[in-house]
């Protein structure tokens, strides 16, 4: 019996799957994904980010995970949009794969024409952007209002600390992580281990993923923990000179 | 003299406005207007240029030559919609006209010469038609140019447009028929025409001109299989044109008779958008197909017909081929500047159709598709500009490459109005754009990858203690005078230093006693988990960045 039922079931999808095709066009959020680092696709319930959808980053380290987000979809040829955030460091940005050329900036001070040209600033950064990084100060109302907006644009909105008014699809917080590579007067700072976690109404259940973020080139890497894990170029790295050789460098 | 087998290009009519995006704003040619696209000025009116404003102005320069010029933000929708009322005003007289872009438009001579009585006199028609179709419109802002070829009658509109508006009357320039006359006009003309009318890359262009060939005829004159392996296929197809040999691209036909992309809507449509929505559609079924053949469209005819039988039919032709994006963006100008039309329609539409005219081997030149990257820049350029509408083009940033050691020099922000970000710099390929380009260069001296994330604008002051509580010295050798042990942040409670390496020095412009900086650096671990970047200077620990 409940075999049968089993292959009835089968067969329904089946016929399911061949009808689909032909009820088109239809087309599934997850047709519409911007792809993401490989190393943070577990993460992710389609393994990308959902075009229209909303993300939050929290944290000690959100900064550094939301640049790691956007880095997939701008290193593919979307266009990056960070409002308000002066001390982003765009060496970092540029490492962990931004495409710096594709990348703009609306400065802090623009919040100072008001709350209602603001929502307006926003909403023309999603028209034109895929991406927008920023921390949040709207109102429930614009808010909702730019959500919106943001499906119909197919754009995705990275909200950095607190989501205020927002609903987000999907919220990473990440812990501070641990470095690797500085002694006690030696070495540098080559990686960190980051504990990332994603919970969110697109998520079943909540997931935890380690990565090196930033890995040893600046980038986003997964973590092997079975393999034998070492940095196998750390003694190719060029180090600036040690002191007594170069205390006198012409710049 | 030419080989006899060289099929003579047709004799062609060009027609364009050089400033038709000012015209299409609706400005009249009196008062001084600008119309603007990323920062440079694409158009302008006549009382604009007088005064000296030029295309690829930035603002800056062009409020500065004209302090009270008017300035129109760029709206391609706009520029292709107005320009409908012209196409169909000319195209009741002329069969088979063809639109290039929103300003220009090409027609064969033959016909309608004969007609209206001659070139010259077809000519004036045609203004006078255009004019009378436009409400600011006047018949000395356009240039017409009749020769053989799409290249010459360019290159003939291009002049013709000067002549007429400096004497403020259409002057038709006009070639005579026959590759001697063709060749005698263009000889001594600049090779700048190839880029400016041929559509060929400025890098070719410059190319010539260094090697001293500067005028069309010098590089007509030169033996063509030397040309083509000197210069590739594109000089060959540039000493072609420059000798007014056959300027249509190699591997262009006609499109085979069964190609054709048709929708019949059994409820009439009367709105735009759904309209578009089922061009993208057809468009994309007609790519499809033309593709898997490797073969691009030139030259497309739309059509749109109501059920009163009201038509729209255009003929739309781009050289470098029709892509996904640039058919639906050529429908939407068609159809809107139709359903717009004085008196409007009767009725909705019933049937859309899509037929290719002309095809060509796709050399892959074309833009990207739907959704590709030349679309992605061209949204974000276009917002980028709204947004410095809103709240001021100082607040706009986009990084520039500076380069130094300390990791808030290597790139620094700069506003946009100093930078062009035009279609084209967004692939990093722009040939003006270098903003960031000496960024590939490793600068000597700097910590190697990872960078900070966070770069602190301004540096916070801390305190780094030993074990004994004494302040943390180094000396000019590079030597510490303890082992740091707690770190304080802007007089924050101390936190132990798990781990810690430095002192990398830093002594810049040492030639020069103001700028001259001496400072080393070091990286913090602290218990929290927090990595640090610090430097100390004059014996002071800052904080300068956060890992």
């Amino acid at each position: 019996m409940a075999g049968m039922e089993r292959s009835s079931l089968h067969e329904r999808r089946e016929r399911l799957t061949q009808l689909v095709p032909k009820i088109g066009p239809v087309s599934f959020a997850r047709d519409r994904v911007l792809p993401v680092a490989p190393a943070l696709e577990p993460l992710l319930p389609e393994a990308g980010l959902i075009r229209g959808s909303v993300i939050g980053c929290q944290g000690p380290t959100a900064l550094s995970l939301a640049l790691a987000l956007v880095a997939g979809p701008s290193a593919a040829g979307s266009w990056v949009a960070v409002v308000g955030v002066p001390s982003l460091g765009l060496r970092a940005a540029g490492e962990v794969g931004i495409a710096l050329d594709r990348l703009v900036m609306v400065a802090d001070s623009a919040r100072d024409v008001g709350e209602g040209p603001w929502a307006n600033v926003v909403s023309a950064l999603i028209d034109g952007f895929d991406l927008i990084v920023m921390r949040t100060d709207l109102r429930a109302g614009a808010a909702r209002r730019l959500q919106a907006r943001l499906q119909t644009r197919g754009a995705v909105l990275v909200l950095i600390g607190d989501p205020g008014p927002f609903s987000c699809d999907i919220t990473f917080t990440s812990d501070r992580g641990t470095w690797e590579g500085l002694g006690h007067g030696s070495g540098r700072l080559e990686r960190r281990r980051l504990s990332v976690t994603a919970h969110g109404r697109r998520l079943p259940r909540e997931r935890r993923l380690d990565v090196w973020l930033p890995g040893a080139a600046g980038q986003v890497d997964t973590v092997h923990d079975t393999v034998h894990d070492t940095i196998h170029d750390t003694r190719h790295v060029r180090l600036p000179d040690a002191p007594a050789a170069a205390y006198r460098q012409t710049g | 003299m030419p080989p006899a087998d060289a099929a003579s290009p047709p004799r062609l009519v060009v027609v364009q406005c050089p400033d038709w995006s000012v015209v299409a704003a609706g400005a009249v040619a009196t008062e001084p207007v600008a119309v603007l696209h990323a920062n440079r000025v694409v158009a302008r009116t006549p009382a604009a240029a007088d005064s000296g404003v030029r295309q690829g102005h930035r603002r800056r320069e062009a409020q500065r030559i004209c302090p009270e010029l008017r300035i129109i933000a760029h709206d391609p929708t706009r520029d292709g919609r107005e320009f409908e009322a012209a196409v169909r005003s000319v195209a009741e007289m002329v069969p088979r006209l063809e639109t290039t872009e929103p300003g220009m438009f090409t027609f064969l001579a033959k016909g309608p010469a004969r007609y209206f009585g001659g070139e010259h006199a077809m000519a004036l028609r045609v203004a006078s038609l255009v004019a009378d179709a436009i409400p600011v419109m006047h018949t000395w802002m356009l240039g017409i140019g009749i020769g053989d070829g799409r290249f010459t009658a360019g290159v003939a509109a291009r002049d013709s447009a000067v002549h007429s508006r400096r004497r403020a009357d259409q002057q038709p320039t006009i070639v005579d028929p026959g590759l001697a006359a063709t060749r005698a006009y263009l000889a001594p003309l600049s090779v700048s025409a190839l880029r400016d009318v041929g559509g060929l890359s400025v890098e070719l262009v410059d190319l010539l001109q260094r090697l001293g060939l500067h005028t069309l005829g010098a590089l007509a004159a030169l033996p063509a299989p030397d040309v083509l392996a000197r210069f590739g296929t594109p000089g060959a197809f540039a000493h072609r044109i420059a000798g007014g040999g056959d300027d249509r691209p190699p591997g262009t036909q006609s499109a085979p008779p069964d190609l054709i992309a048709t929708r019949v809507f059994d409820d009439p449509v009367k709105m735009l958008d759904p309209l578009v929505f089922t061009a993208k559609q057809l468009a994309e079924e007609l790519h499809g197909l033309l593709a898997a053949n490797g073969r691009v469209c030139t030259r497309l005819a739309v059509t749109a017909e109501t059920e009163h039988g009201e038509r729209s039919e255009h003929l739309w032709y781009r050289p470098g081929g029709l892509s996904v994006a640039a058919i639906v963006e050529r429908v939407r100008w068609q159809l809107d500047g139709w359903i717009r039309k004085p008196g409007g329609l009767t009725g909705g539409v019933v049937t859309l159709r899509l037929v290719p005219d002309e095809v060509r081997s796709d050399d892959g030149s074309q833009l990207g598709f739907w959704g590709g990257r030349s679309e992605a820049d061209e949204w974000a350029v276009r917002a980028v500009s709204r947004v410095a509408g809103l709240v001021g083009e100082q607040q706009v940033l986009v990084p520039t490459w500076h380069g130094g050691r300390l990791p808030g020099d290597t790139y620094r922000w700069t506003s946009v109005d100093q930078i062009d970000l035009g279609p084209g710099s967004g692939s990093g390929s722009g040939a003006g754009d270098d903003r960031l380009r000496a960024a590939d260069v490793p600068w000597f001296g700097q910590l190697p990858a990872p960078s900070p994330a966070t770069v602190l604008t301004e540096a916070m002051p801390a305190e780094v203690l030993g074990a004994t509580g004494d302040v943390v010295r180094v000396n000019g050798r590079g030597l510490l005078s303890a082992v740091p042990d707690t770190i304080s942040i802007q007089s924050s409670p101390a936190q132990l230093i798990t781990a810690w390496a430095g002192p990398w020095p830093v002594d810049e412009r040492w030639w020069d006693p103001a700028a001259h900086r001496r400072l080393a650096r070091f990286q913090f671990t602290t218990e929290r988990g927090t990595a640090y970047l610090a430097v100390v200077e004059h014996q002071q620990w800052w904080i300068i960045a956060v890992y």
